[in-house]
């Protein structure tokens, strides 16, 4: 166990910028709500809100307008932590190789499956927690500086924290991001195993392959739902995890569905999540990015032995 | 004592291409064997077997294991350098040796600071920052720190210049090396090892050439510097090798006695360089 947590750990020594993140976003959002304290909530809005769920009038807009700035914190940096995965996967087992590190790795007492699941783990976990711990401590900063920024009185921080209801959100935004990882998984493996498999070019492993199999599919008007299943798994499941696929993406018509969907989405609950856990689309993505995962562990095992003609060099 | 390596028909194939072919050689205990050869004479890849980074057909023990099947565990009784480019660029120094200190059960961390004390490394540098020479100096400096039975090197000074080159053997030695661990090295610029080599294993084309104790090379090869007037008699004795060397003619002889020759030239032991010229040059597998 201590020598995972080792891996892990190196895996955050040597993507830098993931445990920079925080505290960049930190800074940023800092300076984002500075200039926005220049034109301050009034009083009477707050206390509206207060005494009267959303509030009426300046009120409701003052309050809408924290809501949507709370939450697209939380969409922002659900977008840069797609981004991070992706990018992460898809250089995690390449990069070893192309600095000859792979050699060095291999010299040390730890095995093939550990490697890869460490990467598998930072991809899945620890990116997603850093996002999340990243979402919540901008949050907090924003409602500090959007309270102590209302007029001249500091006691506006408990009803917004009231209003905001951030815990709420917080516990939504966990449950959102479990149900990412589980529905990106199969892509993850499949990206790590480009990452263990190309010779050059992982992404062009990773993507051109995928979009090839498409255009078959297409050109030879084979029907193999290959197109769907990519997109779905892709897109609407991604941006809709709780209702992945069907139910609920033909609903999203205007900013108030699109609030209905982000609000059904936050109140996820345990149960929900193991609802989500069954459905065979969840189930079979698992299972194929198992399968893809272990093809990563058992081709990295053959590593550290470039000539081997079975193995593609030039790929 | 029970050998720390043993091969028996090790045969490594890529394809068509058969890169070790059937060869059997053991390594005892507490030695330091040079595993020579030019290039793509398949050294390499007989360390890559050792170290189990490739499959392969025969029979290969590692300190008593399969090392394709036990890598990870035979690695915390076996360090391997293999060339200054291994260590990851982005790591700091200290990072190294946390890491070290975390998954390696037999790394003491004290033992490589010390080492990387005397040395210009400093403990919060990348390993970017560091010259080839440095790298190669932290890379000992981890090995120094590993309790480890074998140590594996393969072309550790490549690329770097005389004075590095120099005190690495030298720190590999004095500092590293005693009669409990056994060191593997391959290179193909056997001048530079060959003083502290205590075997050595000529391989050419997948096959070994030459398997032999430095100690007893003496009593089998010769080295005659012969005389003009001598040229068809010793030509007559067979030697394996024969050079030109400033209009004299140098040949090189396998199990003769040296007495026999003594009277045809000036004889004597040759070298390792020579010797692996002979071997190579006469290797019928070329």
């Amino acid at each position: 166990m201590r020598s995972f947590m080792a891996l892990l750990r190196r895996e955050l020594w040597e993507h830098v910028s993931l445990s920079r993140l925080l505290p960049f976003l930190l800074l940023f959002g800092f300076l984002v709500n500075l200039l926005d304290s220049i034109n301050p909530i009034p009083i009477d809005n707050v206390n509206e809100m207060a005494s009267n769920s959303a509030g009426t009038g300046h009120a409701a807009g003052s309050y809408e307008s924290i809501r949507l700035d709370l939450s697209s914190i939380g969409g922002e940096l659900y977008v840069i932590m797609l981004i991070l995965v992706l990018i992460y996967a898809l250089d995690a087992l390449f990069k070893e190789r192309k600095d000859k590190s792979i050699l060095f790795w291999k010299s040390l007492p730890v095995t093939d499956t550990a490697i890869v699941l460490s990467k598998l783990v930072t991809a899945v976990v620890t990116i997603p927690l850093i996002v999340y711990v990243t979402v919540v401590a901008l949050q907090v900063l924003t409602w500090l500086m959007l309270g102590l920024s209302v007029g001249d009185t500091p006691y506006a921080l408990a009803p917004l924290w009231e209003y905001l209801n951030l815990p709420h959100f917080w516990i939504g935004f966990f449950f959102q991001e479990v149900k990412l990882m589980l529905w990106l998984f199969p892509l993850v493996g499949w990206l790590l195993l480009c990452s263990a498999w190309a010779g050059k070019s992982p992404a062009t492993w990773a993507f051109m392959l995928p979009l090839l199999l498409v255009f078959i599919d297409s050109a030879f008007r084979l029907h193999t739902g290959l197109d769907k299943l990519l997109f779905d798994r892709l897109f609407i499941g991604v941006f809709f995890p709780g209702s992945a696929g069907t139910a609920g993406r033909d609903e999203v018509e205007d900013l108030e569905d699109f609030m209905r969907v982000i609000d059904s989405l936050m109140t996820s609950e345990l149960d929900n999540l193991m609802h989500y856990l069954s459905r065979p689309d969840v189930l079979g993505g698992l299972v194929v990015g198992g399968i893809f995962i272990a093809l990563a562990i058992l081709i990295r095992r053959r590593r550290g032995d470039e000539s081997n003609a079975l193995l593609p060099i030039g790929a | 004592m029970s050998a720390v390596v043993s091969a028996h028909n090790l045969t490594k194939r890529y394809g068509g291409f058969t890169a070790v072919d059937h060869i059997n050689f053991s390594v005892r205990p507490g030695r330091i064997v040079g595993l020579v050869g030019p290039n793509g004479a398949g050294k390499s890849t007989i360390l890559k077997a050792i170290l189990g980074l490739v499959s392969f057909s025969g029979e290969l023990q590692v300190l008593g294991m399969r090392p394709d099947r036990n890598r990870a565990r035979l690695m915390q009784e076996v360090s391997y350098i293999s060339d200054v480019a291994a260590l990851p660029d982005w790591i700091r120094v200290n990072q190294l040796l946390q890491l070290m200190q975390d998954i390696h059960p037999r790394f003491d961390i004290a033992r490589t600071r010390n080492f990387l004390d005397a040395t210009d490394i400093g403990m919060k540098q990348r390993v970017s920052t560091l010259s080839k020479g440095m790298k190669t100096q932290l890379h000992l400096a981890l090995v120094m720190g590993v309790d480890a039975r074998l140590l594996v090197l393969d072309e550790p000074t490549l690329g770097l210049d005389l004075i590095y080159r120099k005190k690495f053997y030298q720190q590999l030695l004095n500092e590293y090396f005693d009669e409990e661990k056994t060191i593997l090295v391959t290179t193909h610029q056997i001048e530079e090892i060959e003083h502290i080599l205590s075997d050595v294993l000529f391989i050419n084309h997948g096959h070994l050439v030459l398997d032999m104790p430095v100690e007893e090379i003496a009593s089998h090869y010769v080295q005659l510097r012969v005389a003009p007037e001598n040229l068809q008699a010793a030509r007559q004795l067979q030697p394996i090798h024969e050079s030109r060397q400033l209009n004299e003619s140098v040949m090189i002889f396998e199990n003769l006695a040296r007495e026999r020759l003594q009277a045809l030239g000036q004889a004597r032991t040759p070298n390792l360089a020579n010797l692996f010229v002979a071997k190579m040059e006469g290797d019928v597998h070329a």
